[in-house]
């Protein structure tokens, strides 16, 4: 089981939250938006994600979660919100 | 028909097993590419029987053993395409660069050269491949009827231009295959089928004859826009038309087909257009090519997605034309990445609506692609190119002229089909707006009907072959 390090260690956060944190952080910075502006039932690619921030993010991924995951993850799954679950009940991440 | 009079009639009287609906696919299937050609027949069967024996061979097996059956079952894939579609570039524009071939060295070649490619070998071997690297991945080895493969690779509707199917989707539906006549499958497969009629026979057909072959002059640049910008709605409207009516078909018989088509001309980026444009064969190079070709170098992303755009434009044809089409189109999401995003940025602060330039400029980029997919002779196509950078060519005079090259009776037809073709475009545009399912207007019942209708009384009287056919 995956163990997640949160930003706000204080509070409970649940790992799908935990993930679409992370998640909505690094796009709003790969894609030099304001976080608040991304919504997680969204299409990734309204935000402008191309196929090199998909896969480069999957790689971002992997080392945060120290995972092995599908390239095609963001592909599969395009919404952070549908990403986060996927994460959550395939590979057992818990906080 | 006869068949399907028997299947009524058997099934009536109850002397009809199921089984025999996955023999009559096979069949009807295997008939009609025997009737297309019979020598690309041949090579299909054998083609089919080997990969199949070598896929139930690979799931006996595992680790690396099975990897290396695939691995050689892939190259023998590849190999056939090669040598059916690329044997005679390679050997008379690649090895004829260095002037070391004979002119006569086809009458010494060991093997026979065909002039033409077998229908559907680049279609069916993609699915080939795919077929092997999915079922390698697979996490249930369970073994695959012989008959269950060949309705996957040989189904009739696809396998001369597509969709390219993947195991997921289309093997389930094989298996146990039965015929279902519903009202539902007849209603929503004649739908698609009126509107693949429509814009194949209707507005792909009625466009052709209007796009000239400007060779070996071509120094009248609205001329060459204009032909590069009809070509491009022709083969939207050929190639998808075909795709929807394969649709269609399917749906009819009761099988699911991958929409291969999303509205591409609705689009705002070349990100989206390649995301909505021939969606299949844009998955397949992205899961069987991009992504095994990077593995874990995530830091040459942009090398490889240039790499393989390249590859999928030498795909469509063994001529130098289709690969610098497909860099092109490479080189233009790099430039959309690494230049459109601030300048979108910087767009976005000035013009109110961002989204109408950055439609226009996407069309435009997808116009001048198609100058150099349809010029399949590089010097006529530099001298095109040479004609849209001069500031010259765009004279008065040339813009009267390239109007005067139609009769008065020629513009009225033109005006026709491109005010259907602008109706047609503008019905995928309010789709999108009001965030339907990009073709959900044009497949509303009544919209359906007159597509019908119009294609009863419109069609072009000589219909053009399927560009994709080629291919």
């Amino acid at each position: 089981m995956q163990q997640l390090q949160t930003s706000n260690s204080s509070s409970a956060v649940s790992p799908a939250m935990a993930i679409r944190q992370w998640l909505i952080s690094q796009l709003a910075e790969v894609l030099s938006l304001d976080p608040s502006t991304i919504e997680a039932q969204q299409p990734l690619t309204r935000y402008g994600l191309d196929s090199i921030d998909a896969v480069t993010l999957v790689g971002d991924l992997e080392d945060w979660l120290d995972l092995e995951l599908p390239s095609t993850l963001l592909w599969d799954y395009p919404t952070v919100e549908k990403a986060a679950n996927y994460l959550v009940e395939e590979f057992d991440v818990s906080v | 028909m006869p068949f399907f009079a028997v299947r009524y009639g058997a099934k009536s009287l109850g002397r009809w097993p199921d089984r025999c609906d996955s023999i009559g696919l096979a069949a009807l299937s295997l008939v009609l590419f025997v009737n297309a050609d019979k020598t690309s027949f041949i090579v299909f069967l054998f083609e089919i029987i080997f990969n199949y024996l070598m896929v139930k061979w690979m799931l006996g097996r595992e680790g690396k053993q099975a990897q290396w059956i695939a691995t050689a079952l892939i190259i023998f894939d590849v190999a056939v395409l090669a040598y059916f579609k690329y044997l005679t570039f390679f050997i008379e524009d690649v090895i004829g660069l260095t002037g070391g071939v004979s002119p006569d060295w086809k009458a010494g070649f060991p093997l026979p050269i065909f002039q033409s490619i077998p229908p559907g070998v680049s279609f069916y071997t993609f699915q080939m491949v795919a077929f092997v690297v999915d079922s390698l991945k697979a996490r249930r080895k369970r073994p695959i009827k012989f008959l269950d493969y060949v309705n996957f690779v040989a189904f009739f509707p696809q396998i001369v231009a597509g969709p390219i199917e993947r195991r997921a989707s289309l093997l389930p539906q094989m298996q146990g295959f039965k015929f279902k006549f519903t009202a539902a499958n007849f209603d929503l497969g004649l739908r698609w089928l009126s509107l693949g009629l429509f814009m194949k026979l209707v507005l792909g057909d009625n466009l052709f004859p209007f796009i000239k072959d400007l060779s070996p002059v071509a120094d009248n640049a609205w001329l060459v826009w204009f032909n590069a910008f009809l070509f491009t709605l022709r083969i939207y409207f050929d190639f998808a038309g075909y795709s929807f009516m394969a649709v269609g078909i399917a749906r009819v018989l009761g099988i699911r087909l991958t929409i291969n088509f999303l509205a591409p001309y609705t689009s705002q980026s070349i990100n989206e257009f390649w995301r909505r444009w021939h969606v299949s064969l844009s998955t397949w190079f992205r899961d069987y090519v991009f992504l095994p070709l990077m593995g874990k170098r995530k830091s040459w992303a942009a090398f490889y997605l240039f790499l393989t755009f390249t590859l999928s434009g030498f795909w469509h044809g063994a001529a130098w034309n289709f690969l610098i089409w497909g860099a092109y189109h490479g080189a233009l999401l790099l430039l959309l990445r690494y230049a459109g995003r601030p300048f979108s940025r910087a767009m976005g602060k000035y013009v109110k609506r961002p989204q109408i330039l950055s439609w226009a400029m996407t069309f435009g980029a997808v116009v001048l692609g198609c100058l150099f997919f349809m010029e399949t002779n590089v010097n006529v196509l530099l001298t095109k190119l040479t004609t849209l950078v001069s500031p010259g060519a765009y004279s008065l005079g040339n813009l009267m002229g390239a109007f005067g090259q139609f009769s008065a009776n020629e513009l009225v037809a033109l005006g026709w089909v491109m005010l259907l073709a602008g109706i047609f475009l503008l019905l995928e545009h309010i789709a999108i707006w009001q965030e339907r399912s990009e073709y959900d207007l044009l497949l509303n019942p009544w919209v359906s009907r007159a597509l019908l209708g119009l294609t009863i009384l419109l069609s072009a009287n000589i219909p053009s072959e399927f560009i994709y056919f080629e291919f």
